[in-house]
């Protein structure tokens, strides 16, 4: 057997590995909660039908702790997807799908919607409290606005990035008016919490990342907007190959470069913008989860975005069973453990490296 | 495949000022010159990849009526200092050079795998085709990007700089991979700053200050004065056996 064909098996065999984590997670998330394991299964299965037991059971199931681990879950999946996408794009390792403004952007339209209605509500001293909006509102309407918002601003920040960097003619020029959009963006946010303190509280919750809030609706949107976007890139894995030989060369092969990044772009803010909409700003599953495919084993673009996608899923849906059983019951917000997992794993990454690179300098 | 009174300019500096070139074909044209004479540009404009002014006329056609796609599959260029997609292994790396003649979706077909085989085989790179780039050395990976621009099976091939982190062997092996490309009907077109393995191409465009000093046969004496001169006379033309060399004066 040629290392070709064990390089496909070893793909197939991480592909499957994935796809088991992932329903075993998702089996693990009903099953973790404050309510405890036994308890609800007991209810569930054993209390009486049309008892209140098993319809309390039943709603703690399929309305709140389902949706949540199948939208963390998706979440992840759509930021590991991005992370690929990011790093593909910028041929950089360290690009995340946070890098073109759609974080920045998303926090400043939230903060924006927070302050007009819920800042407002505060100002008034509590006289529209029934309509404030706060982040962990269950409200249709109230939810709907602000991941509308959200998406709105992921968008925006996104199309002020292309608007700064002239286009999407230059990979640097776009990397670098990224950077900026984000900074500006970011000061406008502290400029509007600044004027409107009663959407701190809401807004901490939003750039720390939650998925405790996730219900069918989201859940919904981002596995519709998952296959689209994962078709969509996997039909432009291979100029993604191309593009990893430069610019210059991937030209020279009849790419057209243009319309490539543009579409790239376009998925990418579609993923990113979607994952932030629903679940806040999660740190480092689009940067790490490409990482850690690539650890495992060297693919091309088409392989590793399927992965990629995969693994994000299986980190964020991890990340919040932990979050949920750590410190049971209360909870962590996903976000502080995302970043510090990953965090962590990007400094043992380094280590490795510079470990690596120094044995073989030795 | 020629240019006729072609600038270019990167930024605001002007680095091709109305050269005009023919390059024969069938024929191995190597571009020599000093530092900033301006060819790997003028290759890049050969190859479209710059904006320019003047007309380039590849096979009878100025180069920028034909489709993007048929261009790709008649010319190819191998840039200096070619970024290495680290994660791919050579033997993806080489398909990509097929990918002028793939269809958007479609798998690679049986003469796709047979062309990457046939150009990892001439550049003795078959032997570690499943190895990822990040795991080859500088010549080893030089000898893959090589094969890339061979898969194209392209009837004229730009090269800049090819020979860079090759071994005295493997420069040999270059030497006789574009040998047999030019006696199967291939243009090849490679800029070298090794004059002496310059020298053994048929013909010779000899740069200098963003234009074409010199076009004349490797051979002839003529070229040799031209080279010397180009160089300030700091090198020497000199014949061992039936070969040019250059030498420091």
């Amino acid at each position: 057997m040629t290392e070709s064909h064990n390089k496909t098996s070893r793909a197939s065999a991480a592909m499957l590995a994935l796809m088991v984590l992932s329903l075993s997670f998702v089996a693990f998330g009903v099953c973790i909660g404050s309510t405890g394991f036994e308890n609800l299964l007991s209810d569930l299965f054993n209390a009486e039908r049309g008892s209140s037991e098993r319809m309390m059971a039943e709603k703690i199931v399929w309305n709140i702790r389902l949706p949540r681990t199948v939208g963390a879950w998706a979440a992840g999946a759509l930021l590991g997807l991005a992370g690929a996408l990011a790093q593909g794009l910028f041929r950089n390792p360290l690009a995340d799908p946070y890098l073109l403004g759609s974080a920045s952007g998303a926090s400043l339209a939230v903060a924006l919607a927070l302050a007009l209605v819920g800042g407002a509500a505060g100002m008034v001293g509590g006289g529209l409290k029934p309509f404030a909006i706060s982040i962990t509102s269950a409200s249709w309407m109230v939810r709907l606005g602000l991941t509308g918002a959200a998406f709105a601003g992921a968008i925006l920040g996104v199309l002020l990035t292309l608007a700064m960097a002239r286009g999407v003619q230059h990979t640097l020029r776009l990397l670098l008016a990224g950077v900026v959009v984000g900074v500006v963006l970011g000061a406008a946010t502290s400029l509007v919490l600044v004027f409107s303190p009663d959407s701190l509280q809401a807004m901490q919750a939003f750039l720390l990342g939650s998925t405790g809030f996730v219900g069918w609706a989201a859940c919904g949107v981002m596995l519709c907007v998952l296959p689209l976007c994962i078709a969509a890139a996997w039909s432009l894995s291979r100029a993604l190959d191309g593009l990893s030989l430069g610019e210059a060369t991937a030209a020279s092969l009849g790419l057209p470069l243009v319309p490539l990044r543009a579409a790239l772009i376009g998925i990418l803010a579609l993923a990113t913008g979607t994952a932030v909409a629903q679940t806040g700003l999660i740190a480092f599953v689009g940067l790490a989860a490409p990482h850690l495919v690539r650890s495992m084993v060297r693919v091309t673009h088409g392989n590793l975005m399927l992965l990629a996608s995969l693994t994000g899923g299986v980190l964020l849906s991890g990340a919040d069973l932990l979050a949920r059983w750590l410190i049971a019951p209360q909870e962590l917000p996903v976000g502080v453990l995302t970043a510090v997992l990953g965090g962590g794993y990007l400094l043992w990454l380094m280590h490795r490296d510079s470990n690596t690179i120094s044995g073989r300098a030795a | 495949m020629s240019v006729e009174a072609v600038s270019a300019s990167i930024g605001r500096a002007r680095i091709l000022r109305d050269v005009n070139a023919r390059f024969r074909q069938g024929r191995w044209t190597s571009v020599v010159g000093p530092n900033g004479a301006g060819k790997s540009t003028l290759l890049k404009v050969m190859a479209c990849l710059l904006p320019h002014s003047g007309r380039v006329t590849l096979l009878g056609k100025p180069v920028l009526e034909w489709s993007r796609r048929e261009r790709s599959q008649t010319l190819v260029w191998l840039g200096q200092n070619e970024a290495a997609a680290e994660d791919l292994a050579a033997y993806d790396v080489a398909m990509l050079g097929r990918i002028p003649h793939q269809g958007w979706l479609a798998a690679p077909s049986a003469e796709d795998h047979a062309a990457v085989a046939r150009a990892l085989c001439a550049t003795q790179a078959w032997v570690f085709r499943d190895r990822s780039l990040a795991a080859l050395s500088g010549g080893e990976r030089q000898r893959v990007l090589l094969a890339r621009a061979l898969a194209s099976e392209a009837q004229v091939i730009l090269m800049d700089e090819p020979l860079s982190h090759l071994d005295p062997p493997h420069q040999a092996d270059w030497l006789a991979t574009v040998r047999a490309l030019v006696a199967s009907g291939t243009t090849v077109v490679s800029v070298l700053h090794e004059i002496s393995m310059a020298l053994h191409a048929d013909d010779m465009v000899i740069m200098a200050d963003g234009g074409v000093v010199y076009e004349g046969v490797c051979g002839d004496t003529t070229t040799h004065r031209a080279l010397e001169a180009v160089f300030d006379r700091r090198i020497t033309v000199t014949s061992v056996g039936e070969h040019w060399i250059t030498l420091p004066n």
